[in-house]
């Protein structure tokens, strides 16, 4: 008997000491292990950066300017296909995966659409957390009248389809000054942003809502910590794990958005000047690609294997945040 | 459970007033007007578009007419009814009480039909791709869930997940556009062009690619609650009293789990309803969506507003019916009203 019970003394004894002997980790460090275990939230983030790298060294990359217009070199295939007795519409080397119907180099403008597309992915991303965090934070902290005012309202804009809205606003603002301004940037951004925060705004007032009535709160109210504090210090922090799980599932929601839209002939307005940082985007690419679908076919397969890429990434770096984060949601 | 319909069906009223005010707030943003907009056709002169103007209602003003109020007013209307109606007496009122009738007024491109007209004649090809798709979502993406879980971490299930998180997230129009190029014009499997769509035959590779997106949300949300069941003590209690594996699964898992599947299938169908735009203008299959793309392109305002609208009360239908299905299944869910 007394054996037994020195016995379970001393694997507790070990077990305290093993929690002893390891460093300290934070609850982020945690969910930092948690997602480099994850195999492909990691190929996916390699592959991001890799895009990201690509997006700002895309100068060296690129063949051509992609706005340069090459004369006689019309729907050119890719380098590695020969049409019989059509010399001027084989392959070349100069130009990898063929030209477009004026004569561009496909390859020069996908490079140049990597910029394009991680932008209509991250500043909408950005937009929409801030501001669904701003409304979610206020509703869920003030309660109340201002409570129920936001959340009905935040109900109707989310009762209204998005896709829908975005094709109402591109239509009817692409031609006023608003819609041109940067090339359309500026209205894509906006309606991307004024459609997403909706979700957002729900997930943080949740946060709030249960947060609030933790010990920790209470505590911090008993010693007397201003309001403001309590928001950002304390219940901002603690409800950061959602908002990026959500920031994750934006970005490939918004590329997605803006190639539909572009691809619907109501995106982004293609460049005209030769040193446009953003001057082609996949979606224009994959407009274009439609009228030659036979003659070109690369003009859109290389766009379209693009996106699916590109949010295919997103997608997992957003389930591995989310089994990180959240590990009760994990399977 | 009434009341719950009720006032379920009473919100739906707001919500659609404000996408009918959005959109056409929107809509009169875009510079020019509906008669001047063709460069490539004969313009026309002052006095025709006055009479044309008159004749659409759009020589009234845009939101409210406080001035046939008061006209009235002075000249002895009593009756708020009456009085009430002449305020409203504007372009947007008018749309609204037209549409609240089925008129959704004229077309601006094609000349001499009216939006519904168009609307209900192409509506029997959208339905029938989309009941297509979703029937293939649901008896595909179902099974495919439950298999990979109940073999969690098989090769079957990192298979069917794999491929399910290639659904979710490749958007609907590139694996359309994907199909079109390597089954339609290098293999040449599918007929892209000149398909009588009144046959079942060239419905196929649309409402597979429309439905992949909804299979794959089906796959993965059916494969993460039967995981759940998976584990309940409930589960356990019907394997010590010695049933079968099969009755477990059946009886036991699948039931509970089914729960959360049925009330996923709402937005699945507004996945489809919008996902159907793209896939029928992507295969040109004569639905509305089609024509719904086909207005963007000539911005037939008129087109434009009268689609999304019929699109987001559809929409909003369909979020009802997921609401309704949340009680039916979920008690707790109906008593909070």
């Amino acid at each position: 008997m007394a054996t037994t019970l020195t016995n379970t003394n001393s694997v507790s004894d070990s077990v305290e000491q093993a929690f002893a002997q390891r460093a300290p980790r934070s609850l982020w460090s945690d969910a930092r292990r948690r997602l480099l275990r994850n195999k492909a939230a990691v190929a996916a983030l390699l592959y991001i950066s890799f895009l990201i790298v690509v997006a700002i060294i895309a100068p060296l990359l690129a063949l051509h300017n992609p706005l340069d217009i090459f004369q006689n070199n019309s729907y050119r295939q890719a380098a590695w296909i020969t049409v019989p007795n059509r010399p001027e519409a084989s392959g070349s080397w100069a130009f990898p995966l063929g030209t477009d119907a004026i004569g561009r180099d496909v390859w020069s403008r996908l490079v140049y659409g990597t910029r394009t597309s991680l932008v209509v992915g991250f500043v909408p991303m950005v937009f929409t957390l801030f501001l669904g965090t701003v409304i979610g934070l206020v509703s869920g902290f003030f309660g109340g009248a201002v409570d129920a005012f936001l959340m009905r309202f935040a109900e109707i804009v989310y009762s209204f389809p998005a896709f829908l809205f975005f094709i109402i606003v591109m239509t009817a603002l692409k031609d006023t000054p608003i819609g041109k301004f940067w090339n359309g940037f500026v209205i894509l951004f906006g309606a991307l942003s004024l459609v997403g925060w909706v979700g957002v705004a729900r997930l943080v007032r949740g946060q709030v809502l249960s947060l609030k009535e933790k010990e920790f709160i209470e505590a911090a109210r008993a010693i007397g910590v201003r309001q403001h504090n309590i928001l950002f210090k304390h219940l901002l922090p603690n409800s950061l794990g959602p908002i990026i799980i959500s920031g994750a599932f934006i970005v490939p929601g918004a590329i997605i958005a803006e190639a539909v839209l572009s691809y619907l002939g109501i995106g982004l307005r293609p460049a005209t000047d030769r040193n446009a940082l953003f001057p082609v985007s996949w979606g224009n690419m994959i407009l274009d690609g439609k009228a030659a679908i036979t003659a070109q076919p690369w003009l859109m397969i290389a766009p379209a294997i693009s996106i699916a890429s590109i949010t295919l990434a997103f997608t997992f770096i957003g389930d591995g945040l989310r089994d990180a984060l959240d590990p009760r949601e994990a399977n | 459970m009434l009341q719950f319909i009720i006032r379920r069906l009473l919100w739906a009223i707001p919500v659609l007033f404000f996408v009918a005010l959005v959109s056409f707030f929107l809509m009169h943003q875009a510079p020019g007007g509906p008669f001047d907009k063709d460069n490539n056709k004969k313009q026309v002169d002052g006095a025709t578009l006055a009479s044309l103007n008159r004749r659409f209602g759009l020589d009234k003003p845009q939101y409210i007419n406080p001035a046939a109020a008061s006209r009235l007013w002075a000249s002895g209307e009593r009756n708020p009814l009456t009085l009430g109606r002449a305020y409203l007496d504007s372009q947007f009122f008018n749309y609204v009480f037209n549409a609240m009738r089925g008129d959704l007024g004229p077309s601006y491109r094609q000349r001499g039909k009216n939006v519904q007209d168009i609307i209900f004649k192409q509506w029997p090809y959208s339905m029938r791709l989309g009941l297509l798709a979703m029937i293939f979502a649901v008896i595909t993406g179902i099974p495919l869930g439950v298999i990979a879980a109940l073999r969690q971490n098989s090769i079957v299930d990192y298979i069917s997940l794999f491929f399910a998180t290639i659904g979710v997230s490749v958007p609907t129009f590139v694996i359309g556009l994907l199909v079109i190029i390597f089954f339609g014009t290098t293999l040449k499997w599918i007929s892209i062009t000149n398909n009588d769509w009144n046959t079942w035959r060239p419905y196929l590779a649309p409402s597979l690619v429309l439905g992949l997106s909804t299979m794959s949300f089906i796959t993965r949300i059916t494969r993460s609650t039967v995981l759940e069941v998976k584990r309940q003590d409930y589960i356990r209690t019907a394997r010590a009293k010695g049933l079968s594996e099969r009755m477990v699964i059946v009886r036991h898992i699948l039931r509970n789990a089914m729960i959360p599947v049925v009330t996923v299938l709402g937005p699945a169908l507004v996945d489809l309803i919008t996902g159907a735009v793209i896939t029928e203008s992507i295969f040109s299959i004569p639905g509305v969506g089609k024509f719904f793309v086909d207005a963007i392109f000539q911005r037939d305002y008129s087109m434009i507003m009268g689609s999304t609208l019929i699109y987001a009360t559809l929409v909003v239908m369909a979020n009802i019916l997921v609401d309704l299905s949340y009680g039916l299944l979920d008690p707790r869910i109906r008593s909070q009203g």
